[in-house]
């Protein structure tokens, strides 16, 4: 287990070089001056020379190159904000607790109701109620998040007034968005749990439990429900590695001002260190999700868990 | 049963995607120009909104000032927070760093210039850290006395050294540089005044260094943070009415009112600049009430706002002017004055302004944004005559017609404008190939690298001089790399008009030299100018002190509650 992990993580250093690689070489081929986005059209030369030179990007492709990746990889240091002049870690940090908030609200609401409306649909199959939980679920993926997110607002916002319309300064202020981000996944969700309990259901040792009289609830999240969790475990996963780096237009419909609108912000005016760092850092915890994810395997599926443990002990005997 | 389901459920996929589609009204869209609105007469207070140009800013701003004025002696609210809300974020509030006008908004607020603008009319030049001016050898010394009373917000005197710092400070900032060419160079005078000397007479040079680019900063507090490593452009120590209390970066910038202003205490004591990306998230906040005053409110969303009680929604004039540029420095239209009289033609600027605008703007069929010194009024444009058009063409060589490319950012005042104008082209006979860039491309290939054939553009004033846009966009020197003459033009006969119009202090013959420029540019149709957005911003009705300003550097120490 170990050196699965181990191995996992020394294999994020080449996929991290990879993509600073790529995106460096993105930002320097495409069109545009970062000191001239950031000086205005109306700033001259001189000026725009001296701001190049104060933000080091004068020199060659490949010696800028080298040289950013150097101070990252010797010392840590990711540069400055070419916008702010803040250093580029401090400012991917101050804007990550939020992303993280919105992330964190939005699977929790799409993996709780998920679950529970995709047992409620598989338990009670061909029923009016798995057929109304599927036509929520087409609404649901079929609906833009901007414009859910739009609607929300005007709803509980606008006329309601029950909650903010935009900030992130309480909890409440994370509602709507975390309802608008967890729309889409929570749709995936009822679908495979519904998928994953259907086939579960039907098996011999849940007929068995029933003919020996086991209570209906036992038999669903004590039996079933476990062994269905792999695939909605695999959702899961998927949707935080996608709600960490997705949100980007929720976060501008709402004004929360995490890593999306950092992003965005930071590509208009060629901020290149913000982009990359940011890029990165998204990348790095989708790995370490995934990693987290394929770890969970184990704790759920004794099967897997007896792998690594069958390994362990033919190791050891051989030895 | 099933069946029936089943079609329902196909009938509300298919409705649900079409609820993707649709004209798009933020920022950013790129959808095909807006029907012209009607404008409906609303039954509040803004019901028909007044059209506050800067031509009218002395009559109009008096109104509204007056109004406010009238009322504002009866008693004030007890309530002194405001909470503004913005679409962009200021990446720096130091004076000169940051070209974004909130950025600049909140470095007015907690900086003082040299001298400062009359809140109600900015023509008007009031003391600021001077306590008086005077002009010297023809113009090109300028002695300003300064006061001796006022401290910074840590409390610290300011004093001459400081002064003379700033100016060291603010001609080595990009955003100053046009200024910075002016000045030639300062030093403490007798009796606690400093004396700077220009390159030559400049009559707007109080609107320079009335900008938040030339603030007075604190010496010793500058030196401070660079010894410390503390990013000066998200502190400040300044002198103006506000202090900085709070920046959550992304999320607002929190200020509380400094007691010891020198122009008074602020009625307002606290003032929330939150950042708001969305503008319609924006408007619906003001309309909730949950911010007090909106800044960049999209022209989509007056009309609704005006039904609204409690708001009062200003429309006022932008310092930009909005206008279509032809590529003077290679075919098809260098030389060729008869093409580009075609597209004179061929315009129609209500039709633009309809389509393209919602009808929010005003036609301004000559240079610069009106009311600006030097703006002409009674010029007359090209007349919108299609069958000219087709005739000059013709005229010009083309009579089948001719291809060109015709390149926009993708910001809808940029984008949705030229579409409008491209199908009038279309309609007289040209292939036009429009080409929507990311803003990046577009400056690189249209303003550096003059390659294309037609562009549109937006020009800005950053004070109400006709100078600036004029210089940048007529004279030779500006053509290139990051500089404002688009066009390509060079002309030394418009090069010695500006230069004329730039060094003379006497106001006639510098509106003369303007008139003239602007008879040129009609005569050989250099640039085609269209028309000046409009600004809405909305406020709380009950938020008394706004006046309509065109550069949108609302201060809100001159702001009370009713």
């Amino acid at each position: 287990m170990y050196k699965f992990i181990i191995k996992r993580l020394l294999m994020l250093i080449p996929v991290l070089l990879g993509i600073s690689f790529i995106l460096y070489s993105i930002m320097s081929l495409t069109p545009g001056d970062a000191a001239t986005l950031m000086l205005g059209d109306s700033a001259n030369e001189q000026a725009i020379l001296k701001l190049r030179e104060e933000l080091g990007l004068n020199g060659g492709f490949f010696e800028n190159y080298i040289r950013y990746i150097g101070n990252i990889i010797l010392h840590g240091d990711f540069g400055i904000s070419y916008r702010t002049r803040n250093p580029v870690f401090t400012e991917v940090l101050t804007r990550f607790h939020y992303t993280l908030r919105l992330a964190f609200t939005a699977i929790l609401i799409s993996t709780v109701f998920g679950v529970l409306f995709g047992i409620i649909a598989a338990v009670k199959q061909y029923s009016f109620t798995d057929n109304f939980i599927t036509a929520v679920t087409l609404a649901l993926t079929s609906m833009p998040d901007f414009w859910l997110g739009m609607m929300l607002i005007i709803i509980f916002a606008v006329t309601l007034k029950l909650l903010p319309i935009s900030g992130a300064t309480s909890w409440r202020h994370f509602i709507l968005p975390g309802l608008t981000a967890s729309a889409n996944y929570m749709a995936y969700t009822i679908r495979q749990t519904r998928s994953s309990m259907l086939e579960t259901i039907r098996m011999d040792y849940v007929r068995t439990a029933r003919a020996k009289g086991v209570p209906e609830g036992k038999i669903v999240f004590g039996h079933t429900l476990k062994n269905a969790l792999m695939p909605i475990v695999t959702l899961v996963g998927v949707n935080m590695g996608w709600q960490l780096g997705g949100t980007i237009i929720i976060e501008q419909i709402f004004g929360i001002p995490g890593l999306g609108s950092l992003l965005i912000m930071s590509i208009r005016l060629k901020d290149t260190p913000v982009i990359i760092a940011s890029v990165m850092f998204v990348a790095t915890l989708s790995s370490l999700i995934n990693l987290g994810t394929d770890i969970l395997y184990a704790f759920i599926d004794p099967r897997i868990k007896s792998l690594y443990q069958t390994k362990k002990k033919a190791v050891k005997t051989s030895g | 049963m099933k069946k029936s389901l089943s079609l329902l459920l196909a009938l509300a996929l298919a409705v649900s995607s079409l609820t993707a589609c649709g004209g798009g009204s933020g920022s950013g869209s790129t959808t095909a120009a807006a029907a012209p609105a009607e404008t409906k007469a609303a039954e509040t207070q803004s019901a028909t909104l007044p059209d506050i140009g800067k031509v009218e800013t002395a009559a109009a701003g008096a109104e509204v000032a007056a109004e406010a004025s009238g009322k504002g002696a009866a008693e004030t609210s007890s309530k002194d927070s405001l909470i503004m809300g913005y679409t962009k974020e200021p990446d720096s509030i130091s004076p000169g760093t940051d070209s974004k006008t909130n950025a600049q908004m909140v470095c007015q607020m907690c900086y003082d210039a040299l001298v400062g603008k009359d809140p109600e009319n900015q023509s008007v030049m009031v003391p600021g850290i001077a306590s008086s001016w005077d002009f010297e050898d023809d113009g090109t010394t300028l002695v300003f006395h300064i006061r001796d009373d006022i401290k910074f917000h840590d409390g610290t005197p300011l004093t001459v050294e400081d002064v003379l710092f700033s100016l060291d400070y603010a001609v080595q900032q990009g955003l100053n540089a046009a200024g910075a060419s002016i000045l030639k160079s300062w030093e403490a005078g007798d009796d606690n005044t400093v004396v700077i000397h220009l390159e030559y007479a400049y009559k707007p040079i109080l609107q320079i260094l009335a900008m938040p680019g030339f603030s007075i900063i604190s010496k010793a507090f500058y030196e401070k943070c660079e010894a410390e490593g503390t990013n000066f452009g998200q502190v400040e120590n300044g002198t103006g009415a506000y202090i900085l209390e709070r920046w959550t970066q992304g999320d607002r910038i929190v200020l509380k009112a400094y007691d010891d202003w020198h122009r008074g205490t602020p009625a307002i004591k606290h003032v929330e600049i939150v950042t708001i990306p969305d503008e319609t998230s924006g408007a619906l906040m003001a309309e909730n009430h949950e911010i007090d005053f909106f800044i960049g409110m999209n022209s989509a969303d007056v009309d609704r706002m005006m039904q609204v009680d409690g708001l009062t929604i200003l429309n006022v004039v932008s310092a930009g002017t909005h206008l279509a540029a032809m590529n003077l420095t290679r075919e098809p239209f260098k030389d060729n004055l008869a093409l580009r009289e075609a597209v004179a033609y061929a315009m129609n600027r209500d039709e633009i302004l309809e389509g393209g605008m919602n009808g929010y703007g005003k036609v301004t069929p000559g240079p610069v944004t009106p009311g600006y010194f030097g703006f002409v009024e009674d010029f007359e444009p090209y007349p919108y005559d299609p069958e000219k058009a087709k005739e000059k063409l013709a005229e010009a060589g083309y009579p089948d017609g001719l291809h060109i490319v015709f390149k926009t950012p993708s910001d809808s005042w940029y984008c949705n404008p030229s579409q409008v104008l491209c199908e009038q082209l279309r309609k007289v006979g040209f292939d036009v190939e429009i080409q929507i860039q990311e803003r990046a491309t577009y400056l690189q290939e249209c303003q550096n690298n003059l390659d294309y054939d037609m562009c549109w553009y937006m020009t800005w004033g950053d004070f109400p001089d006709c100078d600036p846009p004029m210089w940048t966009k007529f004279h030779s020197s500006c053509i290139g790399q990051n500089m404002g003459n688009w066009g390509g033009l060079n002309d030394p006969e418009v090069d010695a008009l500006l230069l004329k119009a730039r060094t003379s202090i006497d106001d006639e013959e510098r509106i003369a030299c303007y008139k003239e420029l602007a008879e040129m540019n009609k005569e050989n149709c250099w640039y085609l100018f269209v028309f000046t957005s409009y600004n809405p911003i909305c406020f709380d009705s009950h938020l008394k002190g706004v006046v309509p300003i065109t550069s949108v550097l609302y201060n809100p120490a001159f702001f009370y509650w009713e």
